[in-house]
């Protein structure tokens, strides 16, 4: 009874292999299946019957004490280690890299519309308008994914280990010196995204919504970049002490 | 249905006087236990497990390859002399601690 197997060898997969659980898994594996095959003869459906042995295992906590066998999850209980200011410093600079490249992508996704009413209007440039709009599209959602893919990496990479206080303190720290080049960078990209009308009220042909189009995307690009960055000092900033990174 | 914390303590003991009865192996003593409670007290198969493991690390039980069960062959349990020695030192034990509660709860 594969489903069977299947279950009791994911109940014993932090346990070391040793022949006397060989011979436990052999001999509740043996049970459970005279279990099923009860079940099946006093009328149970094979599903019926299955939940009725698996309702009926309890826990191998018992069984692993019973044959004195520690699980491998020991180790697991150890304390993890500490995350290091290196390790802090490695995680903002992929941080960097990712608010980078997030900013960047949006922005040359809105960009794209403006390159595409940049070369729209003149039948020599339809094509240039079109390839235009789809290069910086396509750059815009690569440098997106793969902005986001690397932070992610460096961030699995840290997760066994755990926040202490002094890194607590170093981030908030951090977080506190990065909350004015933050401000500055809000209000900029907020700025340009106001003055964005601007040329497009003083220009009132193509190039006006063009400018207006790469303002706001300068704009949007200050405003992500800061924020990303400030997200990751806040991570670290904001996490108790003792769990694990994440 | 009886909790198991209250038969704690005895599974020992009913696991041996089942033995006494013949050689058995897992399933068909869960459900000498079972038939023989009415459905109302039913070991689940890792309590089973770990109790019958401990009583033959004690040496009250045997335990022996029996026959192929689905194409393995089952462990078959055998009570040895230690084995009836403490079964008869539960059952005297048990008459005592039946007498002081009901003493105590059919007042």
């Amino acid at each position: 009874m594969e489903s069977l197997q299947v279950y009791l060898d994911g109940l014993f997969k932090d346990v070391p292999p040793s022949s006397a659980v060989r011979q436990a898994k052999a001999d509740l594996l043996a049970a459970m299946e005279d279990h099923y095959h009860d079940a099946l003869a006093r009328g149970l459906s094979a599903s019926e019957a299955l939940g009725e042995v698996i309702g009926s295992v309890g826990s191998i906590d018992e069984v692993l004490a019973a044959l004195d066998v520690h699980p491998k999850t020991s180790e697991a209980t150890q304390a993890p280690e500490a995350l290091t200011t290196e390790d802090v410093q490695t995680y903002w600079q992929a941080t960097l890299h990712y608010a980078a490249g997030l900013g960047l992508g949006v922005a040359l996704c809105i960009a794209s519309v403006a390159l595409a009413v940049l070369f729209d209007g003149n039948p020599d440039s339809d094509a240039l308008s079109a390839i235009s709009f789809l290069l910086a599209v396509a750059g815009g959602v690569a440098s997106i994914i793969f902005a986001t893919t690397h932070r992610r990496r460096i961030a699995r990479g840290l997760r066994q280990y755990a926040v202490t206080s002094s890194i607590n303190r170093f981030a908030a720290r951090r977080l506190e010196a990065y909350q004015r080049p933050r401000m500055i960078g809000l209000v900029a990209g907020i700025t340009c995204c106001i003055c964005s009308i601007i040329p497009a009220i003083i220009i009132a042909d193509n190039l006006g919504a063009v400018l207006l189009l790469f303002m706001v995307a300068i704009g949007v690009f200050y405003m992500i970049y800061v924020q990303a960055i400030n997200n990751g000092y806040k991570r670290l900033a904001e996490a108790r002490p003792g769990q694990l990174f994440h | 249905m009886i909790s198991s914390d209250s038969m704690r303590g005895y599974n020992d003991a009913i696991i041996l006087a089942v033995l006494a009865r013949g050689d058995s192996y897992g399933f068909e003593i869960s459900k000498a236990i079972t038939a023989g409670t009415n459905d109302a007290y039913t070991l689940r198969e890792t309590t089973l497990y770990s109790t019958l493991t401990r009583l033959v690390k004690s040496g009250a039980l045997n335990a022996y390859a029996g026959e192929l069960s689905y194409g393995r062959p089952r462990t078959y349990y055998h009570l040895t002399g230690i084995g009836r020695t403490i079964l008869a030192a539960k059952k005297q034990e048990w008459h005592q601690v039946q007498g002081v509660v009901t003493h105590f709860l059919e007042e």
